[in-house]
Formats: C-alpha cells, structure tokens, sequence
C-alpha cells in the first residue's frame, strides 16, 4: 500500500541521511520525498511516500521513532488526505506551432496541486508536443495525515 | 572556566565517572592525547589494535553495567572499531566511542586520515555525532553517555574535529544538560498487565524465556519472583545466561540452535511464552511458521521495534522490564505446575545418555570436558568470556553460570577475536573477579596482539584455548550439510604456549584429562595473567543442533550409544 509518512524532527545535520537509512535497511525505495524547515527553525517537516505493507509500516515507524532526531511520525495511506506537489514543466512544441511565451520555441509552467491533477496536466501536454519535467513530490499536512496518529508517549500513557 | 575541546574531552569522561579509556593515538585525536596528561585519575589502556579497544569497551560495560569508552584516530584508526561498535550495537552494549577528526576545512577533501565514519558507523550506532566546534564538545559527550546508557542500550559514536579538540571555550557542565525535543519513553498500560496476568494466571504449561534485557534492567530478583510465585520454567538465550541461577530447580538451560532437546521441546508444547527482554532471534526460534505454536506469547521489551518483529505476540508490553515485573507480581498468582514439570522431565529422555560427560572418553581430550571441569574447579564463580564458534556452545551447554554477568559473548553479530580483549575489558573493569577467555584457536588467532597489552597492563586475566585445529563450527557445518568437504577450515597454528611465554606470559598445554583439573588449578594460583592450550579432539560437534529453518524440534542429536543409529531427528 502506498503510504504517506509526515515526520516532524528536529533540523539538523544528517538526518534525512538517518532516515533513508532506516527505510534503505528494509529494502523499501522512496517514492518521493520532501524536507523543508517549519516555522520553528528548529525542526523541519519530512514528507515521504514508500510502497509498504502493515508489517512493513510498523517497522518504519518503529525505526523512526528510534532515531534522535525525530519527534513526531504520522502516516496514512488516504488518498482523501490533502497531498500537493509542484512541478515544473518546459513544454517544447515539437509539431512547431508557436507558443505564448517569450520564446517562440518552448513555455516553461510552474504547477501545484494533487499529483494526480499534475498527472493528468501532462498526459494533456504530452498530446502536444515533448515536456520535460522536475516534480518536487507530495507533501502532506501533518495534522490531518497523521490524525489517527498520536506521539508514542500519548498512546502508550498509562491508565493508572 | 575555558578549556580546550580536547580538554572538555577528558572533562566531561571525569564527570561522567570514567575511569578507564581503551585507545591508541594518532594524527587527528592528538591534541586530546596531549591533554590527557593533565588528567591522572583517567587511566589510558594502549590497545595494540583499535578492534581491541572496542571490545574492551564492550567487555568493561558488560562486566560492569557501566558505560565503556574507546578512543582511536581518524582513518584507519576509526575504521578499526567498527565491528567492535557493531558488536556492541546487536548485544545492546553501551560504549561510547570517540575519534579525532581531521580539521573541519579538510571535511569532504579525502584528506589524509580522512573517512565519514559518521557516515560509515550511521546503521551500527544508536547515534553519533561529528563536532567541528569546542563549544559543541560538552554537549555531544553528555548526550552520547545518557544515550549509550538509557532504553536499550548500545554505542554512541563521537567524532570531533582537530580544530574542535585544539579550540578553546568556556566549559560549563550544567549548560551543556541534553536538550530534546522527543517525548520520553511512557511506561506499560496497565490493562495490557493486568491481561499479561491473566493469561499467566490461566496458562498450564507456560515457559519464560529469560534474555538479556533482565541482566540489562536489573530485573533478576524480581524475574526469580516471578518464575517461583507462578511455578514457571525459564529457558535462557545465551544472552540471558546468567539471568537465572543456572542451579535454580526451575532453569531449564539454553533454548535455540543448541539448546538442550528438552527445552526446545519445552518450548514446542508450551500454551505461554512469556519473553522477557529478548528479540526472538531466528537462533533462537528455528521456523518461524512452526515455532511455539500452540502459545500465547507475552513480550516484555523496551524496544518498541522488536515487538511483532519475528514472532507476532498477544501482549506487548513496551517499558523496562524490571519496572514492568515489578508491576505484574503482585497480580499472579501463587501456583504450582507439576504436571507440567513432569512432563519436561520426560522430554530429558535419554539425553543424558547422549551427553558427552556421560560417554567413555578413550583418551580422548573432549571440549566439553575442558569446560566442564573449569566450571568445577572454578566452583562457577569465574567470569567467562567467550569467543564465537563451537567452544561458545559447549560453554553455555557445561558452565553453569549462578549469577549475572558472568557470561560475556558476542551473540547477535558472533564477532570472531571478541574474547580476548572483552575479557581484558571485563577483567579492568572487575579486578576483583576471576576472568577467564575461553576461545578457540581461530578466534584467538585474530585479536592475540592483545596479550601485549595484558603483559603491559598487567592484567591477570587466564587464557584457556580450546584448540582442535579447525574453525571448528563452519567445519561442523561443512560435515552435515555440505558432505563433509572441509573447505579452508583445517587450521595450522602456532604453539600457543611458546608463543605466550614470548610475550612474557606462563603457557601450558593440555591433551589428556587427567592433566586438565592440576593446570587450571596452577594457572588459578598464578599471579597474573596465563594461558592453556587446550588440544581437544579435532572433529567432535556441538549437539543437539537445530538445522537453519527447521523447527525447533527437528535437532540433530549426538548418536545415542544405545542405537547408534547416526545423526537423528
């Protein structure tokens, strides 16, 4: 199943390096992936999605959680989550027809949306002409991908 | 007060109540040797290679309890502690490992000495730090220590730059507290241990699989409470040797590979397992798809990412086990479980037979006998630390080991050349305990630089080599499953016992029985260290064996000298 982890880690040197590490020592490849600091310039938000299993997902997330850097692990495989990317299109009209830009020979788009609407975008482009691409991939809200989600200390509190 | 980062260095080690560092020096961790002459309560063991100082460290935590510490250069120097730190890392050992760096300008240029041993050491470490400035020092070598000790336990690397040891700075230990923005570890619910107790409560053959993590969290009394109030047996990994008094009526012995028949069994025909502090290591639990199958399973652990890992469990319990006991007894109830004893009396069946203390000997120098014999004449009071291999296994099946931390050995990564500087670490680290290395003759043949740093550090630390002239388990391997073709196992090897007296050190050899008993108790009377070359029989194997990916009851055993019908099933 294909899953959207959201991590919210500290931002510091080496730890998407620690995090591709956990995912690389199981074998898993990452789809796409995202890191940006968050408003606190203290921690940063990483997005990545992997084709998992449940086995697989809690061994991620076990994994995670073991690394120091890293303070909160959400994930979701719901697709009615809001996941948005941007990309970059160099739409070149091979049939030689002229475009609207400034260069007469190629149109360069930047997009946001759903990846799935990005998709779609460039199956309509394809049909015209040759274009290349650089997609940043998905990015999800932490919040709401991981509502189901809470830190380890909350789930694991004790009742007495 | 200002200090210079290689001074914070050694500060923050005497804060931190280090009294021993395993290291050798060099380019980059130079200015921190330079500094070390101004801290005479820190004693410096010079290793003769940077694998030693790694083992060492691991040995003087295991030993201990306490954090251990090594220290080599950039490069090579750096290198050469990894598959000590990988040791560490899979026996959950913690050690603190620091290295010299080359400049931080000199980063990423393949300077001299240069490698990303951060990046080298990322997956065999609980964490690690590279620090390029002395202000960074303090802090990394305050977190790395509460690391290495804290949850599961396991190695920290630091690696500091020159710049950052030769840089100076106001050294402040309270400023440099860890500060983490990761919420703290929460402890067990308590529903999930009230139903633990329940299952305890109705089970009528339960089994408790004692592992390392009693011996990691201090939990044998309360573990010895547990066992005794519900009538439980308790079957030991060979990380859990020493987690439950070998003695104690209840010990079942070593499950796994080469677990006694019994206990495996024991195992097989269980309706609870209860695991506590151990990860169900395939060594341990043969086919996954038929092991234990008609038991529930309670897992006690405080790594979260070991509970399902390999075996799904009804109830996982993720805290300190010691804490997690202590909260379960009260709940348990007092019971006995004769039947159930009964019937792993009758799994023993005719194991004794088969055993090869109970076989006529025929002039033959067994090393089961060795072991046995050590085990009586030490009166099981020694620290032993083993190697890797088949001697490993005849230890834990011959030495009955009373008390924790009395058995030291590299199980998870089964490190070759492990034995004789843990058991140098071990022995630094309890002086007043009797710490023998018993290893076999291609392991000692890895790591036996060290008998320099025995002689110079005057460690009395004895030596007993099981030495049958083959890396005897691969050959036990290549003779069941690969027809007996010993392919670049036959090993050729020095005298051993000259070779110690070269290096000043008393050598004995022994080939018959009836020497073994008077040398060991020589080299017991012998101030200071001495070794024994054990020549034992060459082609002996280590039974019962459980194939790779057989379930645990379908063991090879030693041919029974009632049928003497060959390897059975």
């Amino acid at each position: 199943m294909r899953t959207y982890f959201v991590l919210d880690v500290e931002n510091r040197r080496g730890v998407l390096e620690r995090i591709a590490s956990v995912l690389r020592r199981r074998m898993l490849q990452i789809e796409t992936i995202v890191a940006a600091p968050s408003t606190d310039p203290a921690r940063a938000v990483i997005t990545f999605v992997v084709e998992t299993d449940d086995f697989g997902l809690v061994r991620i997330e076990t994994g995670l959680r073991k690394i120091v850097e890293v303070i909160a692990v959400h994930h979701t495989q719901d697709a009615s989550d809001p996941a948005i990317e941007s990309a970059i299109l160099h739409f070149s009209d091979a049939a030689g027809t002229r475009s609207a830009s400034a260069d007469p020979d190629s149109l360069l788009l930047h997009v946001s949306g759903r990846p799935a609407a990005i998709d779609r975008l460039l199956k309509l482009l394809e049909k015209a002409g040759r274009v290349d691409i650089a997609r940043t991939g998905e990015e999800a809200w932490p919040e709401v991908a991981g509502q189901h989600q809470r830190p380890e200390s909350e789930r694991n509190a004790p009742a007495d | 007060m200002i200090r210079t980062g290689a001074e914070i260095i050694w500060e923050c080690l005497l804060k931190e109540g280090v009294g021993t560092v395993f290291g050798y020096p060099g380019g980059a961790i130079l200015p921190a040797y330079d500094a070390l002459t101004k801290y005479k309560k820190i004693h410096h063991v010079l290793v003769r290679h940077e694998q030693g100082a790694a083992h060492m460290a691991d040995g003087f935590a295991r030993a201990s309890g306490r954090v251990g510490v090594a220290m080599a250069t950039s490069g090579p120097g750096a290198t050469n502690l990894v598959t000590g730190i990988a040791t560490a890392m899979l026996d959950s050992s913690p050690i603190v490992c620091i290295t010299g760096q080359v400049n931080s300008k000199l980063i990423g240029s393949d300077a001299f000495q240069e490698i990303d041993i951060t990046g080298i050491t990322l997956p065999i470490t609980k964490h690690n730090y590279l620090v390029t400035r002395p202000q960074d020092v303090a802090p990394a070598m305050r977190e790395a220590f509460e690391l290495a000790a804290s949850g599961r336990p396991g190695p920290v690397l630091v690696d500091i730059t020159k710049d950052a040891q030769q840089g100076s700075c106001e050294f402040d230990w309270e400023e440099a507290t860890p500060h983490r923005l990761r919420p703290q570890q929460a402890h067990a619910q308590a529903s999930l241990i009230e139903e633990a107790a329940r299952l305890i409560n109705r089970s009528q053959r339960p089994v408790i699989l004692a592992g390392h993590g009693i011996l990691l969290s201090g939990a044998m009394r309360d573990v010895m409470a547990l066992a005794e109030r519900a009538d439980i047996p308790v079957a030991v990994t060979l990380l859990g040797i020493g987690s439950f008094p070998g003695s104690h009526p209840l010990n079942l012995g070593m499950m796994g590979m080469h677990g006694e028949a019994w206990v495996n069994m024991a195992i097989q025909e269980a309706d609870l397992l209860i695991a506590l502090g151990m990860r169900f290591d395939d060594r341990v639990t043969g086919n996954l798809k038929s092991y234990a199958p008609l038991a529930k399973k309670i897992h006690v652990e405080i790594d979260a990412s070991e509970i399902n890992k390999n075996v799904p469990v009804d109830i996982a319990l993720v805290d300190d086990l010691k804490r997690t006991v202590e909260r379960l007894l009260p709940l348990v109830h007092e019971t006995q479980h004769s039947k159930w004893h009964g019937r792993i009396r009758s799994f023993r069946g005719e194991s004794s037979v088969r055993d090869i203390q109970n076989l006529p000997d025929e002039g033959h120098l067994y090393a089961a006998h060795v072991i046995h014999d050590l085990w009586r004449e030490t009166s099981g009071d020694a620290v032993v630390v083993t190697d890797v291999g088949q001697h490993q296994m005849w230890e834990a099946q011959y030495y009955r080991h009373e008390r924790p931390r009395s058995l030291i050995t590299s199980g998870g990564l089964g490190t070759m050349g492990f034995a004789l500087p843990a058991a140098i670490g071990a022995k630094i680290s309890r002086p007043e305990a009797e710490v023998w290395a018993v290893v076999g003759d291609g392991g000692f043949q890895m790591t036996m630089a060290e008998l320099a740093t025995i002689v110079q550090e005057r460690v009395a630390l004895k030596i007993a080599i099981i030495n049958n002239g083959f890396l005897g388990m691969v050959r036990q391997w290549q003779e069941f499953f690969h027809e007996g073709r010993y392919s670049e196992t036959p090993l050729l090897s020095p005298d051993f016992a000259r070779l110690a007296e070269a290096f000043g050190i008393p050598g004995r050899r022994v080939s018959e029985r009836s020497q073994l008993a008077g040398v060991v108790r020589e080299t017991r009377a012998t101030d200071g260290p001495m070794l024994i070359d054990f020549r034992v029989e060459q082609e002996d194997s280590v039974y019962p064996m459980i194939p790779a990916g057989k379930a645990l009851h379908e063991m090879i055993r030693r041919p029974s000298p009632l049928s003497e019908t060959g390897a059975d099933a």
